[in-house]
């Protein structure tokens, strides 16, 4: 968690920064135990569908499309963390050699982006939640509705979105930051310090 | 087909610009779908593209492998690894790094990323070979080089990926992936060998080694365990690739509680970095996805396998000419990104060659050859300058080491690279031996 180290010094400066840091530690926990409990999920389902079958002779029913319906909202619970950790991949050979001007504006056209991306995938995946929902579209064995998971992405998306322009916003505040450039940090593998 | 070229050419200045790779393949493949039908069928493939690749099953493999490698990260398994390899090889000149090697390629059948068996290794063993004076670019050069393993040695990430993309049986990707990998050691080890044979001034021979405890025996048999209850799961029928993931990532978390005990905090990340690491794999599948409808809609992949086909070269020389273009692209892409691009646009293509070989002469062996001669080609990536990954992962857990001199150590392995994705496109049998087996 080193990107919120920096936070925790500007809480002292300012209320407004202490509101934004705590909005950031709500929002990081509670998708945190969102995705978390997801996992567990998908794991515990695999583990008592595979005991089922071989020791009890009753697999789990619908252990398919409740995979598919958990995969789907733990990806889109984990877009808004990804997106506010700056986790996206990016190819940084060149943006090492610019100014800093230049690094700015390459930083300002990639949130843009990464912002208008965001938000038309989370306005075709509501438009696609919605068709589900007129459709009444359900899941073959549970018979579980397809259109809510369709709403959270949207939501989820269009969050990300919005989280894309803050980290730009974060970034802007100390020009030294902007050589804090952290390949593990882009690479989603644990850090090394700890 | 033109169109195509104008979208790479769009698409790569957006990323020298640092667009993040998902979205820039998201954009310019959703505007170049729009320009060549219009923007309704656009608006409606990328709802369907982000919906359906959300909740792909084929694709729940992802998170579940690395919450497996992420689980075994906090348990210390790896300083076992790395232990019993000591005890094996640390006596030789050379020794610790070639235990490096042989704990990467064992943490790597336990992992299914690059960067993490690179990042999990260098803090066991890195400590330890500067103990013992070994030269920096030796000693990271060794641990960048095995950790790119990760990839090749199943379970692996990318060949999941792979397999998605060109609809092969992921089993036999992975089993494909084994006996490349226990080359990719051997021939590491060999250049530790010449290496420490030309200046023997990197690698003083260590005396006395550091002790094998109870807990790393413990920790080695359960990296043992789990990979062959992987492998056997998958092989001897009784679960799919997805089960065998789930079942290895509730394994690894009473591996990580027996030995390391309950350590809330840190599983409690180690799962919020896998939800994490998974959320960026998907952006960019999304964004590969729509990419790739555009330049499928475009007709670059057929137009260039029919003027390919035309040409009548050798079939070796195609091959050579797309490891060359991967070599050049390693230089700047990073690895899954690589691979979503360029398997669309190539697969079609290989699969269309005349081997003129008994082993490669239907498309299904092909794919699958090709895929570890693909994977073995992006293992090189991970090390090559200027942006070799796993470089840069050594780089951030030992910031007093200057980039150049990693670079430097990398390159024996390099070479030793080389040598073994040469091996590899000549004999296809390494990788297709064991899956002509199953």
């Amino acid at each position: 968690m080193t990107n919120h180290s920096t936070d925790t010094n500007q809480t002292n400066e300012s209320s407004e920064a202490s509101e934004r840091y705590f909005a950031r530690r709500l929002l990081h926990n509670a998708l945190g135990i969102v995705c978390t409990c997801l996992l567990a999920g998908l794991v515990g389902l695999t583990v008592f569908d595979v005991i089922g079958r071989y020791w009890f002779n009753a697999p789990v029913s619908g252990a398919f499309e409740l995979t598919q319906l958990m995969l789907g909202a733990l990806i889109f619970a984990a877009l808004p963390l990804t997106t506010e950790a700056g986790e996206h991949v990016e190819v940084d050979i060149f943006y090492e050699m610019v100014p800093v001007l230049i690094k700015r504006l390459m930083r300002i056209l990639g949130a843009c982006i990464s912002a208008v991306a965001l938000w038309i995938i989370a306005w075709r995946l509501a438009h696609h939640a919605a068709k589900l929902s007129s459709d009444g579209a359900v899941t073959d064995a549970l018979s579980l509705p397809l259109a809510p998971i369709g709403w959270f992405g949207a939501g989820a998306a269009a969050l990300s979105g919005v989280l894309a322009i803050a980290y730009l916003a974060r970034f802007s505040l100390a020009d030294e930051m902007l050589d804090l450039a952290d390949p593990a940090a882009k690479t989603g593998i644990p850090r090394g310090n700890d | 087909m033109a169109e195509s070229f104008i979208g790479f050419a769009v698409l790569l200045a957006l990323l020298f610009l640092r667009v993040p790779i998902a979205f820039a393949m998201a954009t310019v493949g959703a505007v170049g779908f729009a320009l060549m039908r219009d923007w309704n069928a656009t608006w409606s493939m990328v709802g369907n593209v982000a919906f359906d690749t959300g909740l792909s099953y084929s694709l729940s493999v992802v998170p579940l492998f690395i919450l497996m490698g992420n689980f075994l990260t906090i348990s210390g398994v790896s300083h076992g690894l790395y232990a019993a390899a000591n005890r094996l090889l640390g006596g030789a000149r050379g020794g610790l790094a070639m235990a490096s090697i042989v704990a990467c390629g064992g943490f790597s059948a336990v992992c299914g990323s690059s960067l993490a068996t690179a990042a999990t290794m260098s803090k066991v063993a890195m400590p330890s070979m500067r103990r013992y004076g070994y030269a920096d670019s030796l000693a990271t050069g060794s641990i960048a080089a095995g950790g790119t393993l990760g990839i090749l040695i199943p379970p692996s990430v990318v060949m999941i990926i792979y397999g998605l993309i060109t609809e092969s049986d992921i089993s036999k990707l992975f089993i494909a992936g084994i006996i490349p990998g226990l080359l990719g050691v051997v021939f590491y080890i060999l250049a530790i060998v010449v290496v420490t044979r030309i200046k023997p001034s990197l690698a003083p021979i260590a005396d006395k080694l550091e002790p094998f405890a109870a807990k790393d025996r413990i920790g080695v048999l359960a990296v043992v365990g789990l990979f062959l209850l992987i492998m056997v799961g998958i092989y001897g029928g009784f679960f799919t690739p997805t089960e065998a993931a789930g079942i290895g990532a509730a394994a690894s978390l009473v591996i990580s509680i027996f030995m390391g005990g309950f350590q809330a905090r840190k599983l409690f990340d180690a799962c919020i970095e896998s939800a994490r690491a998974t959320a960026m794999i998907f952006a960019i599948v999304i964004g590969a996805e729509i990419f790739s409808n555009f330049v499928n809609f475009a007709g670059l992949p057929d137009g260039l396998a029919s003027m390919i086909i035309d040409l009548e070269l050798n079939a070796y020389v195609v091959v050579i000419g797309i490891m060359v273009i991967y070599l050049v692209l390693g230089c700047v892409l990073e690895s899954l990104s690589m691979i979503l691009l360029t398997v669309p646009v190539f697969y079609p293509l290989v699969t269309q060659l005349d081997f003129g070989t008994e082993i490669l002469s239907d498309s299904e062996n092909i794919l699958i050859w090709f895929a570890v001669v693909v994977v073995v080609v992006t293992e090189i990536s991970l090390i090559s300058p200027p942006v070799g990954l796993n470089v840069f992962v050594l780089r951030n857990v030992l910031p007093d080491v200057p980039l150049t001199t990693i670079f430097r150590g990398v390159l024996p392995f390099w070479m030793a690279d080389l040598v073994r994705l040469t091996l590899l496109i000549a004999v296809p049998g390494f990788s297709l031996w064991l899956v002509s087996l199953m």
